[in-house]
């Protein structure tokens, strides 16, 4: 299994619908390469 | 709300999986510290988007429900994100259609000064075409007006005046609405509310409608204009429990007691979780004011 599969299957679906990814915006960046996608980064705080 | 609304959404979700690679950072910590200072994120929710080499495609700022992130997000993949808005501005000056979408993207940043730069090119160019001048001039009233605190609406009123049978002269309205109502200009607040009835027409215009009919229900102001507002926000957003609630409760307050129970029925039927208990409290406190035969009296 390549490391891209194995980020994506690692994805969560704590959000309901949107997969999100378990990993770094590094780690996005590299599925996103691979993937021909766009990265979508929500930057939040816990306040 | 975006974990509670918005991601959960069907259409939403399809949107992303077709496009994006989602993740989170958060920004309270210290290589989400880094990331976000790296990106001079200021607000909370930020939603960044990037190529896959890191570079920033475009941003969302603040909350936003699926009905309008799903146009937002398919035009950045189209084409109008704020990166190709600059790089086009930046090739063509005569591309006054980039010019006034990337000024609408600057003001959503916050970034007012270079908005109202763009905004005055296009309103002065005799070679943009007439409406698009007509809207840069509509976003210049508005700036004029948050640049005076919201003393002076001469140019929101201008505007309005001018190009009241237009789209364009909707913000101006809105804006007009909550100026009449702090300075108690009631009979120019009747006619302009009179005016965002009869010509809003879409659904985020309902979302505009119900705030402000909300608000005074709240302060026990106006009840006969905030009902009317409701009717309207409820015609253009017939599902939208929230938007039912408020006429429920615009109902009440005007003493029709039968068409509040009614309509806040329909209101908790169509309720997502976050908002039925909500809901249900209140149809409990019309049912039961119904019940003692007086003229409901629901806390807000």
């Amino acid at each position: 299994m390549s490391q891209l599969v194995l980020l994506l299957a690692a994805a969560a679906l704590s959000d309901g619908g949107v997969k999100f990814l378990d990993g770094s915006f590094d780690d996005a960046l590299k599925a996103a390469g691979k993937a021909e996608k766009l990265v979508f980064v929500d930057f939040y705080t816990d306040t | 709300m975006l974990v509670r609304e918005t991601y959960p959404d069907k259409d939403v979700a399809a949107l992303f999986e077709k496009s994006f690679i989602a993740v989170k950072v958060n920004a309270g910590k210290d290589d989400g510290r880094a990331l976000a200072q790296r990106f001079g994120v200021q607000g909370y929710p930020t939603l960044l988007i990037t190529d896959a080499k890191g570079e920033e495609v475009d941003r969302l700022i603040g909350f936003r429900p699926p009905k309008k992130i799903i146009p937002e997000l398919q035009d950045i993949l189209g084409g109008k994100s704020f990166a190709a808005l600059k790089k086009l501005v930046e090739k063509d000056a005569s591309d006054f259609k980039a010019a006034v979408a990337l000024a609408n993207k600057l003001r959503e940043r916050d970034d007012d000064a270079s908005a109202e730069e763009l905004y005055r090119k296009v309103s002065l160019a005799a070679a943009a075409p007439a409406e698009l001048r007509r809207d840069a001039d509509g976003e210049l009233a508005v700036i004029a007006y948050f640049k005076s605190r919201g003393r002076d609406a001469g140019a929101l009123e201008s505007f309005f005046e001018k190009h009241r049978d237009s789209p364009a002269a909707l913000t101006a309205a809105q804006l007009l609405v909550g100026h009449y109502d702090r300075k108690g200009e009631e009979e120019k607040l009747a006619s302009t509310v009179e005016h965002l009835v009869k010509h809003s027409k879409d659904a985020s215009a309902a979302d505009i409608l119900n705030s402000i009919s909300w608000t005074w229900l709240e302060k026990g102001k106006r009840p006969k204009l905030a009902l009317t507002m409701a009717k309207k926000a409820v015609e253009l957003d017939p599902k939208n429990a929230a938007i039912l609630d408020t006429l429920a409760v615009a109902f009440s307050k005007n003493g029709l007691a039968k068409e509040a129970l009614e309509t806040q029925r329909k209101a908790v039927e169509l309720a997502p979780e976050s908002l039925r208990k909500e809901l249900e409290g209140r149809l409990k406190e019309l049912e039961e004011a119904a019940k003692e035969d007086k003229k409901p009296s629901v806390r807000l």
